[in-house]
């Protein structure tokens, strides 16, 4: 019940990112907005990553940097800002759903790359994205 | 801006973007599956990650940030990707608490359900915005049953 709630409140904090930035990016670019955005993000994750891993921390590689920089690339200077630059274009309500539907990329990859197989409810599942986003992009 | 009807070179670059985006998150989910299993805990390779990316960001447009800073926008704009920046650190953070007291099965599934958070504050808290309508709620719904599904199938 506790796991259910966290994730529910994840998935509040997630909804509410994309609100936050759709009325900021009224007044200022897509780029500047996913770094302010990142500031922050890392004012918090750094405060919190210090107080309860600080051992690990002391402990990372060089070859961790690298996997962070590529991790950190992936998501942030790519993903964030093609998310912010996707609300700004075309609001919040058609941009988080298609964003939504990462998931399905994910199984792709998996499916291609990873060696994983197709089973029933993922070719279900990628039916099923696929019509819910040609409702949101067809209509005018 | 309303949003009404959105075409042209606005809408082909928004729903790309958003196409991009969720491939991005989508080919992350595989390679931080890797990092936070064999690098470092995931709070760790979240934060790093995030320092590295910024950098890159602000390396990369630099001159995007600095027009922008010198014309100062209103406080309202900084305000808000400041708690959009919040917000989306806060739904990380309670993901991967949600992960220790529950298994992905149960987390990943209902933390999906976020654009659906997005269509309902749109509703209340951008009315003279955006428009909702029943095609773009139902194709929420739909996009989340399909995640549900992804999930059920890779779990």
């Amino acid at each position: 019940m506790l796991g259910a709630a966290l994730a529910l409140t994840a998935a509040m904090g997630f909804g509410a990112s994309a609100v936050f930035a759709r009325i900021g990016l009224q007044h200022m670019r897509p780029t500047t907005g996913a770094f302010v955005s990142l500031l922050v993000g890392i004012v918090i994750t750094l405060t919190i990553a210090i107080m309860f891993h600080w051992d690990d921390i002391l402990a990372l590689s060089g070859v961790a940097f690298a996997w962070f920089l590529l991790l950190g690339t992936l998501n942030f200077p790519l993903g964030r800002l093609m998310n912010f630059t996707s609300v700004n274009k075309i609001g919040v309500a058609r941009s988080a759903p298609i964003v939504g539907a990462s998931p399905l990329f994910a199984a792709i990859l998996g499916v291609t790359v990873g060696g994983e197989t197709m089973n029933l409810y993922i070719f279900a599942g990628t039916l099923v994205i696929i019509g819910g986003i040609a409702l949101i992009v067809g209509q005018k | 801006m309303r949003v009404g009807r959105i075409e042209g070179q606005d809408a082909l670059v928004g729903y790309g973007a958003a196409i991009g985006a969720a491939a991005c998150y989508g080919s992350l989910a595989v390679l931080g599956r890797y990092i936070v299993g064999n690098v470092a805990p995931p709070l760790v390779a979240n934060s790093f990650s995030m320092i590295l990316g910024t950098i890159v960001l602000a390396a990369a447009f630099q001159a995007h940030i600095r027009a922008d800073y010198r014309v100062q926008p209103s406080w309202k704009g900084w305000l808000f990707v400041a708690l959009a920046g919040g917000a989306s650190t806060w739904g990380v953070t309670f993901w991967f608490l949600a992960l220790g007291e529950a298994p992905a099965i149960l987390v990943a599934p209902l933390a999906a359900t976020h654009p659906l958070f997005s269509v309902l504050l749109t509703l209340v808290f951008l009315r003279g915005l955006e428009r909702v309508t029943v095609r773009t709620v139902m194709g929420t719904l739909l996009v989340i049953a399909g995640v549900a599904l992804i999930t059920l199938g890779i779990e």
